[in-house]
């Protein structure tokens, strides 16, 4: 696994270490270019019942910025079998890829550092692997999204932050990581940027599900009426939740990327 | 998308059988296999990975050990009160009602989304329970396991913090390849469309 981290770090090229900092990596178990996000307690966005319950996290490291593609492509070139014209049909849908010219050629140099996305779930979590990483649970992502913003104009909330990217149509080439909004954990384009796809997105089960399908359905699709979600107004929250239900594991979208956490046993 | 994607599917099974039928008039259809590229129709399958479960009897299985029958797969977890026991009365169904010849050649398979209680041993007791016998095999995995095949098989589920799970309730078809053929969603199905899924798959053969 550490030599898996350590290759990984060489082929990025973009990070280079010197023998100090490699230490100090083997010492954290982290990379330099994630951050710690403290233990703490998070309410949930979506509940289960009336009683609202609150969810401890324990302490994880967090990608400072979503995956890019130059990122992704050293991961391709090192797993053929990721590229776009081997993948299983099984595991990303046709547009796996899309922004890329080739296989293993981005063929862009605006987007080299931009967040790379049209991946499916799959290839997410195969990254995340091959880095030695995992990729955020639902609450992990949401925890550290709710950290203060840094820098956002005066009187400016985060929810009309994100609901004034919402509305504007997704650009032709996406801006790159670390350019926009920030966190005072010191994480980047948690919003603002991309969708992100977590571990267990599908834990919203949206249909037919063995108990609670009727109260859960309703507060995801029903926003005034519902009584499941633990502040109404949050149309932000309401919007990602219901995007995340829409999605299946082989889906690519074309903003809809990641970023990788590592766990603190 | 899922209508773009079954041309593609079904252009597969063309091409599967086609195969076949070369092997059946090959004298060395060993060769033909090994090196066949078609062999690719394969990458379709959910059975991707080489990491063992554990089955009702406590041994180490590979989803690959699956391989060779036509599969009816269903995730559940054994204190489920009503939606488990009811997805299994209907692949018993199923299974009873279909004719003995056919039976030799469809498997039935139950995954467990509970990681942390349906242990081999309470797997077996299940088992014993629901009167499943060897046409049947209860997997148990690690969570990273059954989060994986969830995504594979397009099945939702979370824990609920008090215990239990939320869960679609689907039962899935595979063919002898571990390619999904058909995904039955709810609770309230015929057992005769499942028959007529299984004996088209068997018929391509």
């Amino acid at each position: 696994m550490k030599a898996a981290l350590i290759i990984f770090i060489t082929l990025m090229g973009s990070l280079s270490l010197n023998v100090r900092q490699m230490a100090n990596l083997q010492m954290l178990g982290h990379t330099p270019d994630m951050v710690y996000v403290p233990a703490g307690a998070y309410t949930p966005f979506m509940q289960e019942s009336g009683v609202i319950k609150t969810v401890k996290i324990k302490a994880f490291y967090m990608d400072k910025h979503s995956v890019t593609n130059q990122e992704f492509l050293a991961f391709v070139k090192a797993n053929p079998k990721w590229a776009k014209s081997n993948i299983s049909s099984l595991l990303a849908d046709q547009n796996y890829l899309n922004q890329w010219t080739g296989d293993y050629t981005i063929g862009n140099e605006a987007i080299i550092n931009s967040p790379v996305t049209n991946i499916s779930w799959f290839a997410a979590a195969a990254y995340a692997n091959w880095t030695g990483k995992r990729l955020p649970t639902l609450d992990q992502w949401e925890y550290a999204m709710q950290s203060t913003p840094v820098g956002l104009p005066k009187g400016q909330s985060v929810t009309s932050y994100i609901l004034s990217w919402y509305s504007k149509p997704t650009p032709e080439n996406l801006a790159p990581v670390m350019t926009g909004y920030k966190n005072k954990l010191g994480l980047y384009d948690m919003v603002g940027l991309i969708w992100e796809w977590v571990y267990d997105f599908n834990s919203v089960v949206a249909s037919s599900d063995s108990r609670s399908q009727g109260t859960l359905e309703k507060s995801l699709f029903c926003a005034s009426g519902s009584q499941n979600a633990i502040n109404k107004s949050d149309y932000a929250s309401f919007m990602r939740f219901a995007f995340r239900s829409s999605l299946k594991a082989k889906y690519t979208v074309r903003n809809l990327g990641f970023r990788c956490v590592k766990n603190i046993e | 998308m899922r209508f773009l994607k079954y041309p593609l599917f079904v252009s597969f099974l063309i091409l599967a059988a086609c195969n076949n039928a070369t092997k059946t008039v090959s004298v060395n259809a060993d060769t033909i296999v090994q090196t066949d590229p078609q062999q690719a129709t394969a990458i379709n399958s959910v059975y991707l990975s080489e990491e063992p479960w554990i089955n009702q009897d406590g041994q180490k299985t590979r989803l690959k050990d699956l391989t060779g029958k036509v599969q009816v797969v269903a995730m559940i977890f054994t204190s489920c009160g009503y939606a488990c026991p009811k997805m299994v009365e209907n692949m018993r169904a199923i299974e009873l009602a279909l004719p003995a010849p056919l039976l030799k050649k469809v498997h039935f398979t139950l995954v467990t989304f509970d990681t942390d209680n349906d242990t081999a041993a309470a797997l077996k007791l299940y088992a014993r329970q629901k009167h499943l016998d060897s046409n049947w095999t209860l997997l148990h995995g690690t969570e990273d396991q059954v989060r994986m095949l969830s995504m594979l098989l397009d099945v939702q589920y979370s824990k609920l913090p008090l215990g239990g799970f939320n869960h679609s309730n689907q039962m899935t078809i595979l063919n002898q390849q571990g390619e999904i053929i058909k995904k039955i969603q709810g609770l309230d199905i015929d057992p005769q469309r499942s028959l007529q899924v299984i004996n088209s798959i068997l018929n391509k053969k």
